[in-house]
């Protein structure tokens, strides 16, 4: 079954990455915040300035358009974290950028391709929580690969070392042995 | 002139509500068409079943309000009627 619409048939997908699951809880959080900001505001007001039945009714629908504008940009977050995606392949890295609701950039590179792989991980809290970033240098258009904020680097690290090393034994002359 | 005022606010939440629907609709676009495992299916299906029963509150709490009354109050309009 294909994981992602352009896999070859040979292909395995061996890394599917996301954001690490911190950064969906600051989405989380940050929205749970604004929601509980705007519900509090209603209740003060209505306490505040004991609102009449017409104002009250006016103060409900904005707090109802409030929660709504709430709900259309915390999906919109949602779809921003869950379209970033980077998926390593036995033969191949593709690097998935949703920016906005318009802009989205793939990028793919040959695993034959990689001249160097870093891992960075800064901070406390990426410290703490084991994320970071893995920058991967290229011999190819886009000079480097970034897998940002990913969970566990050092081991995508590895692992992607582990499928560079195995295929240029298997593709001898970087030839596409499955294509032949 | 009364009923251009008293439907003004109408108008205005329509116009607000299909763009608001606009943009919804590329949300769920980009979830059904991107997505590629079943988390942004279902982030698809909760947000469409969410905005689905907020705007159903919406409209029942904003044809609740008295507009005309409203407008009179803080615009003060002259009233004609």
């Amino acid at each position: 079954m294909n994981i992602f619409p352009s896999q070859k048939s040979y292909e395995r997908v061996e890394l599917f990455l996301r954001r690490h699951w911190l950064i969906l809880f600051f989405i989380y959080f940050g929205f749970a915040i604004l929601f509980l900001l705007g519900v509090s505001g209603f209740y003060l007001a209505n306490d505040f300035f004991s609102l009449k039945e017409n104002n009250l009714n006016l103060a409900k629908f904005l707090l109802s358009f409030y929660i709504l504008s709430i709900w259309y940009f915390f999906f919109k977050a949602l779809t921003d974290f869950y379209l970033d995606t980077w998926i390593v392949t036995d033969h191949r890295i593709l690097e998935i950028h949703q920016l906005g609701l318009f802009k989205r950039d793939i990028s793919e590179l040959r695993l034959s391709k990689i001249q160097d792989v870093t891992v960075k991980v800064e901070g406390l809290l990426p410290t703490f929580f084991n994320y970071g970033t893995v920058i991967i240098q290229t011999a190819g258009v886009i000079p480097e690969f970034k897998f940002e904020q990913i969970p566990y680097p050092q081991q995508a690290k590895d692992r992607i070392l582990q499928l560079y090393d195995q295929f240029i034994k298997q593709h001898p002359g970087d030839q596409e042995i499955h294509e032949l | 002139m009364s009923g251009l005022i008293t439907n003004l606010p109408l108008v205005i939440y329509i116009l607000f509500l299909a763009g608001y629907l606009i943009n919804a609709l590329f949300v769920v676009y980009h979830l059904l068409k991107f997505g590629l495992d079943y988390k942004t299916k279902l982030l698809a299906f909760i947000f469409s079943v969410g905005l689905i029963l907020l705007i159903i509150v919406n409209f029942r709490l904003f044809s609740k309000i008295e507009w005309a009354e409203l407008i009179y109050e803080y615009l003060s309009f002259p009233k004609i009627i």
